[in-house]
């Protein structure tokens, strides 16, 4: 877990006027931050996947708390069928 | 509500998909006032903020562990959020996006607190689901939208109708039990579902790959493709199919026509 750009990214979003700051000058915002130069790179692209990578997230572990399992359809018993009705024996008609 | 009810109460709330701005503010008093915080959120930030917001907080993460089957890591989420409501606080239950959407702990909570007499709800989050109609430009209203979970979808034969949106969830982790790190879809799967999608769309029909903005400053992932490309297309976990419908059907006249009546 990136403590720095967690805090960071807390702060942008929940201080007042912060974020218009970011979007009107996100290089003078990030000067001021004390981030790596990586994770600077990261939120400047605006790509959702190299921001979650510098917050120290694989792909696809941030999906890994939250998806369901998949559910397995059920495995049914196949409903039996209703006896056949035995049919009266045909009497051979070979001769023995 | 009764007057009952035990004391000690839970309420199941979302934070939607980005980080802080699509909390509700109903939300967030809960979470404020929480005598116990619980939550499951997807990534560090929204966890820093929450922490902040509550510093009773406590996560549900440590209930999975590698190779633990993930029914039993929710049962655990359960059994935690019944027994800090047991103690008689009132607990909030945190979960990303909407509670009640793809998180099994959410209901379950609800419905388990409600039974032992405790008083439960659930506060409506912002889904992905809300995301996409937003930035794709889709209304569910004009044709219809139907959902289903992706693996469940193919395994099932899911009956829908293609004049209407589809709506694929998980389609990155196509019968897959749990995550991998750097996983994607596996092709041959994809190709299967691809199969299934041709009896009902024309090869060309365009799909889209969506992933909702997570953070503020960064952007939905929004990729179109022709329905024939997907097999070779990369899926992350994270990733829905959002499926256009097809031109609709000629309406029945005789339907149309009550609108002229007076």
């Amino acid at each position: 877990m990136n403590i720095d750009l967690s805090n960071f990214l807390v702060d942008l979003v929940s201080q007042q006027g912060r974020i218009a700051d970011f979007l009107a000058d996100p290089g003078r915002v990030l000067d001021e931050s004390s981030l790596t130069a990586e994770e600077k790179s990261a939120l400047l692209s605006g790509d959702g996947a190299r921001i979650r990578k510098a917050l120290g997230l694989a792909a696809g572990e941030a999906a890994a708390s939250v998806l369901n399992k998949s559910k397995k359809p059920s495995k049914r018993k196949p409903t039996p069928k209703p006896a056949k009705k035995k049919k009266p024996g045909r009497k051979s008609n070979q001769k023995k | 509500m009764s007057d009952s009810a035990r004391a000690g109460e839970l309420v199941v709330v979302g934070t939607g998909i980005k980080l802080i701005v699509q909390t509700t503010i109903e939300a967030l008093e809960c979470i404020k006032r929480a005598d116990r915080l619980l939550y499951l959120v997807t990534e560090p930030a929204t966890e820093t903020w929450v922490r902040r917001l509550n510093p009773a907080a406590e996560t549900l993460r440590d209930c999975y562990a590698p190779g633990k089957p993930r029914d039993r890591s929710y049962r655990e989420m359960v059994q935690r959020i019944l027994a800090s409501v047991r103690t008689g606080a009132y607990v909030c239950a945190v979960f990303y996006g909407h509670p009640g959407v793809f998180v099994n702990p959410g209901h379950d909570a609800v419905r388990r607190a409600r039974r032992e007499g405790f008083r439960a709800r659930m506060l409506p989050g912002i889904s992905t689901e809300d995301c996409l109609f937003a930035d794709l430009g889709v209304d569910p209203g004009d044709e219809g939208c139907q959902s289903f979970e992706a693996t469940s979808f193919l395994a099932c034969r899911c009956r829908f109708d293609p004049t209407s949106a589809l709506i694929l969830w998980q389609v990155g982790v196509l019968g897959e039990p749990s995550i991998r790190k750097d996983m994607q879809c596996r092709p041959e799967r994809l190709r299967r579902l691809t199969t299934y999608l041709r009896r009902y769309y024309a090869v060309r029909h365009p799909v889209v790959l969506y992933e909702a903005a997570q953070f503020p400053i960064s952007k939905p992932r929004i990729q179109r493709i022709a329905l024939a490309n997907l097999p070779t297309t990369t899926v992350w976990p994270i990733t829905t199919l959002y499926i256009p419908p097809k031109p609709s059907r000629k309406p029945d006249q005789a339907v149309m026509r009550w609108f002229d009546e007076k």
